[in-house]
């Protein structure tokens, strides 16, 4: 093999390991998205949710400014639906989305929120209000 | 350039098609999804995986078998009266049937066994206070970022990582394992001496950790950590994948009868059982307070309640949490709880269906997990279905090695195997 083909070799395996990276292979609940450092948090934010299975919320983990806007889309496919549900008291999240549907909500006080999917165990989300 | 042209590739491709479904293997893939495509997807229904085994250290043969003797074997017992599957028994889906169990100084097996006294001291060894937990598929418990995994946590408050590490335990319990033989800062040295006194373990040790065994010498490679691993190796094959559940998830479609597939959808929708109770192994594995009526003593820290994982973490946050079990096999694993509070699915099922209660007085609706807090209003029919559908979780193990769900004729150490000096 000459030098040149090795070399070509070696970049489009190191290329395939950088997509394999890039793309979260392995998935699993502990895929946990870093929320980002500290720092101006967007006003808006969008969530959506992964095609491959288990599902999941993409991204996991987001930063939000107090009083911005989320909103989830679900980007599953046919027929897969998902819920949002607030597992942090005092905040009121209840929605079904069907594939295709999203619904927007604003977050107006600082603080961290979860929730998650109760049709897909392990399917959570976090938003840090700051 | 294809292999064939495309008209002979489609004949093929037909003739395949139809010999797969003529021999009923894999799904009989209609033309468009039916409805019974439509509830897997919806639900991300799969079966079981690969086994999550230890990097780099796959048990041969040889290790397992070994794990097998050891589980059976009254040696690991202090008093020489119990063994593993004393509380995991292959009869019983390897749990025991019990509300608590009864291990050192106990008389017999299963619900019909009784709480006795040591036969050393004669002081009385009483019941252990939590339910014991089958070990059918506990291979695939999560790890503490929620992955199946083989470091998986093990034990109502997550103690243990690993089947390895859960094995060490309850030999140091005066009422599961040790009696009182010795105190249990003695018993893993204790139970090291005495195989290492059993001239067939030493060879069979040897045998199963030849890489060990290239480095230390004769009985030096019974260890606490090698006998870990054998009785992991052992429990890691335990994994049943045959449950009319599996065989609906991988497309056959009547492996479900009706009232299954509507119990199947309460439990994924209005239900939310599958908040907690989803993947493969119908478990998140995380720690939820659900505030199940506390009946026994409790373990440890609190006498007559048990905190749940705090125990473990010493943090106040996790006060009354245990984390969720597997529901494969539930319907042989009964009484249901961490303390078996509830005789049938039925009742589990209406307790959440009545917003968990009759609830723990400790627990109030602030703590309680906001999953379980408020009644769902299901009919006495959506109940039974729910029932109906856990039950199709069942297979305790049909299409196993019939070896491993089989007590061992002898152990090693010459004793009864399950049974020791007791009676069987």
């Amino acid at each position: 093999m000459s030098d040149r083909r090795a070399s070509a070799r070696i970049a489009i395996i190191g290329l395939v390991i950088g997509f394999v990276v890039q793309c979260g292979g392995g998935g699993g609940g502990g895929d946990q998205d870093p929320i980002g450092p500290p720092g101006p948090a967007p006003s808006t934010v969008a969530i959506t949710t992964s095609t491959n299975v288990p599902p999941r919320f993409v991204p996991v983990s987001t930063a939000l400014a107090v009083g911005g806007t989320v909103t989830w889309t679900n980007t599953s496919p046919a027929p897969v639906r998902h819920d949002l549900v607030a597992t942090t008291s005092n905040w009121q999240l209840s929605r079904t989305l069907a594939p295709g549907e999203s619904f927007q909500t604003t977050v107006p006080q600082a603080g961290t929120y979860r929730y998650q999917c109760t049709i897909h165990a392990g399917m959570i989300g976090t938003i840090e209000v700051r | 350039m294809p292999a064939f042209p495309h008209g002979r590739a489609r004949a093929l491709t037909g003739l395949v098609s139809l010999l797969v479904v003529s021999c009923g293997e894999g799904p009989s893939a209609p033309a468009s999804p039916g409805p019974d495509d439509d509830l897997r997807a919806r639900f991300d229904l799969r079966p079981l995986g690969e086994i999550p085994h230890p990097p780099g250290d796959r048990a041969a043969a040889a290790r397992i078998d070994l794990g097998r003797l050891l589980f059976f074997d009254p040696i690991l017992g202090g008093e020489k009266d119990v063994a593993c599957a004393t509380c995991h028994h292959p009869d019983l889906a390897f749990a025991d049937g019990r509300q608590f169990s009864v291990g050192a100084g106990g008389r017999g097996l299963g619900p019909g066994r009784v709480a006795s006294v040591s036969s050393i001291t004669g002081l009385p060894i009483g019941l252990e206070p939590r339910n014991a937990q089958t070990i059918l598929n506990a291979a695939f418990n999560a790890d503490a970022a929620g992955s199946p995994s083989h470091m998986g946590l093990q034990f109502w408050d997550g103690r243990a990582g690993g089947l390895e590490e859960q094995a060490r335990i309850p030999i140091t319990s005066r009422t599961e394992m040790a009696g009182d033989a010795y105190p249990a800062e003695l018993a893993r040295d204790s139970v090291v001496a005495r195989l290492r006194g059993v001239a067939e373990y030493v060879t069979l040790f040897r045998q199963a950790f030849p890489a060990e065994a290239e480095d230390l010498p004769a009985e030096a490679v019974v260890t606490m950590d090698t006998y870990g691993r054998a009785i992991a190796a052992y429990e890691r094959e335990l994994v049943t994948r045959n449950s009319a559940f599996d065989r609906y998830a991988r497309g056959e479609d009547g492996a479900l009868t009706a009232r299954q597939k509507l119990g199947l959808e309460l439990f994924f929708t209005d239900a939310r059982c599958s908040a907690c109770h989803g993947g493969p192994m119908f478990s998140d594995f995380v720690f939820h307070v659900l505030g199940v009526p506390q009946e026994g003593d409790g373990k440890d820290v609190v006498p007559g309640d048990d905190t749940g994982r705090e125990e473990h973490t010493l943090n106040p946050a996790d006060r009354y949490a245990f984390r969720t079990p597997t529901l494969r096999n539930v319907e042989l694993t009964g009484p249901y709880m961490h303390d078996g509070a509830f005789t049938t699915l039925e009742d589990v099922v209406r307790f959440y269906d009545q917003g968990a209660r009759p609830r723990h007085p400790a627990v109030g609706d602030a703590h309680v997990d906001p999953f379980v807090r408020d009644p769902i209003g299901l009919t006495d029919a959506e109940v039974l279905a729910i029932v109906d559908f856990m039950k199709s979780l069942t297979d305790p193990g049909t299409a196993l090695d019939p070896t491993l769900l089989t007590v061992p004729d002898s152990v090693p150490s010459g004793l009864t195997p399950v049974f020791g000096v007791g009676p069987p």
